[in-house]
């Protein structure tokens, strides 16, 4: 990853999680606004402004159109239009639908934008080589990383397959294309395989005795993470709140 | 002079019934370099995964020192840790999904410490050439570096013996020399390397020895190799030159 990390180390992940859940759990505006401000700032300064946008595209794809039935509900049961700002036929916009949506999509636009600064920072690996301390068995460790080297694999696989139906006209029409997808999922499988038994036999001619290696890299960053801990609990902890206008 | 690692009469039969291997007596010395060559289908590949103890013969042994290889586990590990087998697509060896996972691979599977292994990697990576590249994703290199890690991944465990499938495969004049290069520095250490490949060219300029297989047999096996045994045995040369 060639993200700038202010924190490093395990505590980068244990400091996402923290906040993550945090952030989720909490019911308090403040809070909210506070972690979107802070993490989106990380994810800003660790891979750049361009990319953290374009990670934040797709979550935006399925919060708008949420927010939208949010803003819509008839809040307060009953199925009544109570504060009405906006009527629509038998839909109605009020200001308590409105307060629920904005709450809701800035706490999981903040959720999100702590899950950001992990995506942009961190590995698969990395985060579980972190989750390790928490005693996860040995076995659902391996799987991951076996899994994400496969993932590699079947990826560049496929990638070499398309080239090659590519370039004979595979996907000229989607009649085709079903057909080439079809012989693409077949041939994937096969080649899939047959990488699996190699796999297997450079495992073996290492030596493998069931462990992968982590690499231990030493954690800083305690100066961003103390501040922003504390101010996430104080958030939560305090009696009053900011109150959404 | 005895040989470091030998087989004698070795079989052996695929399960579809193909015979790649019938009889071999091969033997490779303490040091020394040992190109094997021949056509596509001769068994150079088998051969060198027996040696790895990857494949159990059919009929006959495998040889380490002097002691015959036995298939159980610790002896198995026993062997590859002293044998390192670079495979000729190093896509197929590449187990791991970060550089630096991928060179520990190997010596953590030796039960070394932390400390141990994170040292075998900075020097092997040193050694090749990838220095900085612990973080990068195995599926972001270029092929180049992709064979760099294959070879760093084998290094970092100490192996006497180094078993490399066809290594100049799919390079350019540069991955030529640059494998060259290794091969050189690896003997200049007293590491004993067999090396299969059909590349005349790169095998006149590493081998001590030139084995030539062909139809699973050993047609010609010294430390010279004349042009007419090559020609005649369909391996790689530079008619190109001759013809003028």
């Amino acid at each position: 990853m060639h993200a700038k990390k202010v924190v490093k180390g395990d505590l980068r992940v244990y400091f996402c999680i923290f906040s993550l859940f945090t952030t989720a759990l909490c019911p308090k505006f403040h809070v909210h606004l506070a972690s979107l401000l802070v993490f989106s700032t990380l994810s800003a300064h660790a891979a750049g402004l361009r990319n953290y946008t374009a990670v934040l595209k797709l979550p935006l794809t399925f919060f708008l159109p949420s927010a939208l039935v949010l803003t819509l509900l008839p809040v307060g049961g009953g199925g009544v239009c109570e504060g009405v700002l906006l009527s629509l036929g038998p839909l109605c916009v009020t200001k308590a639908g409105l307060n629920l949506a904005l709450r809701t999509s800035l706490r999981a636009f903040a959720s999100f934008s702590v899950l950001c600064y992990l995506i942009l920072t961190t590995s698969v690996v990395e985060v579980f080589a972190a989750l390790r301390r928490f005693r996860i068995p040995r076995f659902i460790v391996e799987l991951v990383v076996f899994i994400y080297r496969i993932i590699q694999i079947l990826l560049e696989e496929l990638e070499r397959l398309e080239r090659a139906a590519d370039a004979r006209l595979g996907f000229r029409s989607r009649r085709t294309m079903l057909k080439t997808v079809s012989l693409l999922a077949f041939s994937l499988f096969v080649s899939g395989m047959r990488r699996v038994e190699k796999m297997e036999q450079a495992l073996n001619a290492r030596c493998y005795a069931g462990e992968i290696p982590f690499r231990a890299e030493e954690s800083r960053g305690w100066l961003v993470v103390l501040p922003v801990v504390s101010l996430l609990l104080l958030g939560c902890l305090s009696p009053c709140s900011l109150v959404f206008p | 002079m005895s040989a470091l690692i030998e087989t004698r009469d070795l079989w052996h039969v695929y399960s579809d019934g193909t015979v790649s291997l019938r009889g071999v007596n091969f033997k490779a010395m303490r040091g020394e370099v040992t190109v094997l060559l021949g056509p596509n289908g001769a068994g150079k590949t088998t051969l060198l995964l027996h040696l790895n103890g990857l494949l159990k013969p059919t009929r006959g042994e495998v040889l380490f020192e002097g002691k015959p290889v036995s298939y159980d586990k610790r002896n198995l590990t026993e062997l590859r840790r002293r044998v390192g087998f670079i495979f000729q697509n190093a896509d197929d060896q590449i187990v791991a999904p970060t550089v630096w996972q991928e060179v520990a691979f190997g010596p953590k599977n030796l039960g070394l410490s932390d400390a141990e292994v994170a040292e075998r990697v900075r020097e092997a990576l040193n050694w090749v050439g990838l220095e900085g590249f612990e973080e990068r994703l195995c599926n972001m290199l270029s092929i180049g570096e992709r064979q760099k890690l294959a070879i760093a991944g084998v290094l970092a465990m100490h192996p006497d013996v180094i078993l490399m499938d066809e290594p100049t495969a799919s390079l350019d004049n540069f991955g030529l020399n640059s494998v060259l290069n290794v091969v050189r520095r690896l003997k200049a250490e007293g590491k004993t390397l067999i090396i299969s490949t059909h590349d005349i060219d790169f095998a006149f300029r590493v081998a001590d020895k030139f084995v030539v297989l062909h139809n699973g047999k050993i047609v010609h096996n010294g430390s010279h190799l004349p042009l007419e045994t090559a020609r005649k045995f369909g391996l790689r040369m530079f008619d190109a030159l001759w013809k003028r």
